[in-house]
């Protein structure tokens, strides 16, 4: 992964003495709110319904072991003993003290971390496929991309005072997994005409009150060219985005309002004039950095593995998170593992800082030190050997996070909704136990297969709701928490909103809601369809009447 | 998504109690040194404990909550100031202390609904 150089550990040393500088004299007296209320943001330090919350940024979802440790040093020494990791592949601390937060930021920069892009009008932390540099189907490892982005975009001087807050994304696979298409720019990298490397660029995605599926505004650019591309972006939605109004100030906004093709036109128009003048990376750079990226040492492993085959057959359990939690490695007799963080009955997204300290020791012993952050909640051990597969099973069943449910109805994305957050209008965490202990059965999560539940506390759609196979919005109603269904949505490739099927329903009422939806899905399905296919097929009409259907 | 990056929503978090009976209103903040959820108290200070929160029934009273969260403001004392609602005694006069109205204050009150194990008090 990459390490920093000494411009990398400057800029975020001198950022820490300046943040405590102005904590010293906010607490002084010397800052108003009003004032002091930025600098913080630009740290990553808001102010929510309970205490402080510090967002880190973990670019691409990229984690050292020793990075872990940190982090969870920092959950029992600063915090209450736990952090919360994001759909922004970031970590959040829930019960962060003003005055500690300069010593915090220190203590991040020890391990090259920091709070920044976490916050503000700016090109916020990148993300990327979790899978990325390990991915059987991957045509090219996305962290090259997007650590270029990174260096690229970090205290831009031209886009840190945008219209409003930008986050690009980066897939180097078809297979999306990196939701690249509700982002303000998705980047998938792609083999062009004469097999050379390149990106397909789409602009204009978004979720929020406007969700939007971004459009493919160019089916092919060349590598070398990316910078002065995403610069051409940038110029012309910050020459053109809605200042005067906050709610039509992302660039989804003027994208739609004056079609792709406009947008694509100009974008092409302002690039056509800085291309040779403008920003792109030398070849001898990206070099350097891809290095960074090389591949670890793999074992050569060219029998099939027995012990994982006899594991399997011995141990039903281990069978079936071989099922949902393994994937597909680039190298054979490797596998990438994911951990689920999604305990039923638990708080999606939740880890304790012994929780965290566990998983950086089995990176360390299994997986070359290195873990990833996904956006949905979950991490995951990048590079372990197909061998190990059931010690390191064993492992995660000691510390609680053994649960076979990656991509299946109990991996559920969940914000922290009105239990956390300043801006929810209903809780988003119970009701998402609730769905994950009605169907704690893994025979019956097996039955049902892959089923996507997505819950956002409010219309910012923090939870990704929008693009739940089934999501849910939390609202409120003259006082009561109300709970709407959404069915179809899509993060994929094949990106699609998802439908509002009627009125909300009370907690409980909305869990029973759910359970004959999917009952519906299991009556009406194809072999082997999963749900969204089946969804797609049959239409809404049969899931709705059955979602109102009451006993 | 945090306050502090707003895309405010047509539905709002309960800005009105709703059905429940206003009994009183009280003024809270959160303190700026470490963020703590407190309350202006009968002595003009500032307490973690709803209970002892200083009650006003009247507009002129209501006023001078407003007038004290304005002060501990300036004097860099507290941010994100309001004043709440809270509930009315029950109908048999019975009384669990200072009850805020709204869900979204009972929490700040008590603490996260899902991690009872930090609660600050008991619910309300």
């Amino acid at each position: 992964m990459y390490i920093y150089d000494k411009f990398d550990q400057t800029v975020v040393r001198e950022r820490v003495a300046a943040f405590r500088d102005q904590v010293a004299r906010r607490l002084a007296g010397e800052l108003d709110e009003d004032h002091f209320r930025p600098l913080r943001l630009m740290n990553g330090l808001y102010l929510q319904l309970h205490a402080y919350m510090l967002r880190v940024a973990i670019p691409y979802g990229t984690l050292s072991s020793a990075q872990l440790r940190r982090l969870a040093y920092i959950a029992r020494r600063y915090d209450r003993g736990y952090g919360h990791f994001t759909t922004r592949q970031n970590i959040q601390y829930n019960w962060i003290k003003l005055e500690q937060a300069p010593d915090i930021l220190s203590d991040l920069a020890d391990v090259q971390m920091h709070g920044i892009q976490t916050s503000g009008n700016c090109i916020r932390n990148v993300t990327a496929d979790h899978f990325s540099g390990v991915a059987g189907d991957e045509i090219d490892d996305p962290r090259v991309t997007s650590e270029i982005i990174r260096q690229w975009s970090t205290f831009h001087p031209e886009f840190s005072f945008l219209p409003r807050k930008f986050k690009v994304a980066v897939t180097g696979a078809a297979q999306d997994r990196a939701a690249i298409k509700y982002h303000d720019i998705g980047i998938q990298i792609v083999r062009g005409p004469n097999d050379e490397m390149g990106y397909a660029i789409y602009a204009g995605g978004g979720m929020g009150r406007t969700p939007v599926v971004a459009p493919l505004i160019r089916a092919f650019l060349p590598q070398a060219e990316l910078l002065s591309y995403l610069e051409a972006i940038l110029r012309v939605y910050n020459r053109y985005g809605r200042r005067d109004n906050i709610f039509k100030a992302r660039i989804k906004i003027l994208v739609r309002d004056i079609g792709a093709a406009e947008f694509t036109r100009q974008v092409e128009e302002e690039w056509r004039q800085i291309r040779e003048t403008g920003v792109n990376l030398p070849a001898a750079e990206e070099a350097r950095i891809r290095r960074f990226f090389a591949p670890p040492p793999y074992d050569s492993v060219t029998e099939p593995v027995a012990a994982l085959t006899q594991a399997r057959a011995a141990n039903p359990g281990f069978a079936r998170w071989v099922e949902t939690n393994v994937h597909t490695h680039k190298v054979p007799g490797y596998a990438i593992v994911t951990i689920s963080l999604k305990p039923p009955g638990g708080i999606p997204g939740d880890a304790t800082a012994e929780q965290m300290e566990a998983i950086a020791d089995l990176a360390d012993r299994y997986s070359f030190a290195e873990i990833r952050v996904s956006h949905v909640q979950n991490l995951v051990l990048p590079n372990v050997k197909q061998a190990d597969l059931f010690a390191i099973w064993q492992a995660l069943g000691k510390i609680g996070f053994a649960d076979a449910n990656s991509g299946m109805i109990g991996d559920i994305i969940a914000c922290p909704g009105l239990d956390y957050c300043a801006l929810a209008n209903a809780r988003s965490i119970p009701i998402s136990q609730a769905i994950s202990e009605r169907f704690a059965d893994p025979t019956r999560s097996a039955e049902i297969g892959p089923l996507q539940i997505k819950i956002s506390g409010c219309i910012n759609a923090c939870g990704h709701h929008h693009a739940g196979h089934i999501g849910i919005l939390g609202v409120d109603r003259a006082g009561e928490e109300l709970y709407q269904l959404t069915l179809g949505g899509a993060a994929d490739q094949t990106a699609e909103i998802g439908q509002l099927i009627g009125p909300g329903f009370t907690a409980p009422d909305a869990v029973d809601a759910i359970e004959r939806i999917v009952d519906t899905y299991l009556k009406l399905r194809q072999p082997g369809e999963e749900f969204l296919a089946a969804y797609r097929r049959i239409g809404v009409a049969p899931f709705k009447e059955a979602a109102y259907a009451r006993g | 998504m945090p306050r502090d990056e707003i895309e405010p929503s047509v539905i709002s978090a309960g800005r009105r109690a709703g059905r429940v009976a206003v009994g009183g209103k009280i003024a809270s903040a959160n303190r700026l040194r470490d963020g703590v959820v407190v309350y202006l108290d009968a002595a003009g200070g500032w307490t973690p404990d709803v209970d002892k929160a200083r009650v006003e029934t009247s507009p002129e009273g209501e006023q001078e909550l407003k007038a004290a969260l304005d002060a501990g403001m300036r004097a860099n004392l507290v941010l994100d100031t309001a004043v709440i609602d809270i509930r009315a005694p029950e109908s048999n006069g019975s009384s669990r202390g200072n009850a805020p109205a709204r869900l979204r204050e009972q929490i700040r009150a008590v603490g996260p609904t899902v991690r009872p194990d930090l609660a600050r008090r008991q619910p309300l």
